[in-house]
């Protein structure tokens, strides 16, 4: 069935999904925030990890679009490079940028864009290789919920820079 | 009838959330996006804060319609003062 389906997007020219569309990464990173706090509720904690970066990858991806509306994602899901390039981290109240940073900072050490391929347990013993100190109790429970206060911190910033794009 | 926007609106103004603080936008079809603001998030982490809201709408909303929120971010007066340049 596979390569049925292969052929035949082939044969008809299937078109695959563009990035290019700045107000759609934004909406994305809205929902994907939200997601990953049903996924922890649910205690499905390792693809709420992968789900609350993902919505920190759109939001930078939106703002990438906005600042540069022709450019072709080579990133290759590299948060580091996407968060330079959005430029969104960039504030002039040190305070909150220090604050923003290190919630970037979290989110960049714990999530990898391959957590979409892995089960719970393989994202586990991801995390323990970072060496991860001082949690007692569930540690994915612990880097869950981190990570998605982490994200959402970035997604606030996200929030009210795109109000102020919008408002222009 | 009422789209999804205008009832989480309405819910957001019954439960003392300001109007001038709701910005909410209707996105893709029949579907409710935006952001609130209120000093009673302030100190509080963004889980609670989501939970908070989301058992208010819970309280209120059938499943059908609660599909239809994408999100609301939630942030505090000094979270918008301090993330706006």
């Amino acid at each position: 069935m596979l390569c049925f389906g292969v052929a035949t997007s082939r044969k008809f020219g299937r078109k695959r999904f563009k990035r290019k569309n700045a107000p759609g990464h934004f909406q994305a990173a809205r929902s994907h925030i939200e997601e990953a706090r049903v996924l922890y509720k649910e205690t499905r904690y390792g693809y709420s990890i992968y789900t609350a970066g993902l919505a920190v990858e759109c939001l930078f991806d939106a703002f990438v679009l906005l600042n540069e509306p022709e450019h072709v994602f080579d990133e290759k899901h590299d948060l580091n490079k996407l968060m330079k390039r959005s430029k969104l981290l960039e504030l002039s109240k040190i305070e909150r940028k220090k604050k923003l940073t290190a919630a970037f900072n979290f989110v960049y050490t714990y999530w990898d864009n391959l957590y979409r391929f892995a089960s719970d347990g393989e994202i586990l013993s991801s995390i323990n290789k970072k060496k991860f100190k001082n949690v007692k109790g569930d540690l994915l429970k612990f880097v869950a919920r981190s990570v998605y206060e982490n994200a959402a911190e970035i997604i606030k910033r996200g929030e009210a820079k795109w109000q102020q794009y919008e408002s222009k | 009838m009422a789209t999804v926007r205008e009832q989480v609106e309405k819910i957001l103004l019954e439960e003392g959330f300001s109007e001038k603080d709701i910005n909410l936008e209707d996105v893709d079809i029949n579907k409710v996006a935006g952001f609130v603001v209120s000093e009673r998030f302030s100190d509080m982490p963004d889980m609670d804060r989501q939970n908070f809201l989301w058992k208010i709408f819970e309280g209120k909303l059938d499943t059908e319609d609660l599909l239809k929120i994408v999100a609301i971010v939630t942030l505090s007066p000094d979270e918008v003062e301090a993330y706006t340049d």
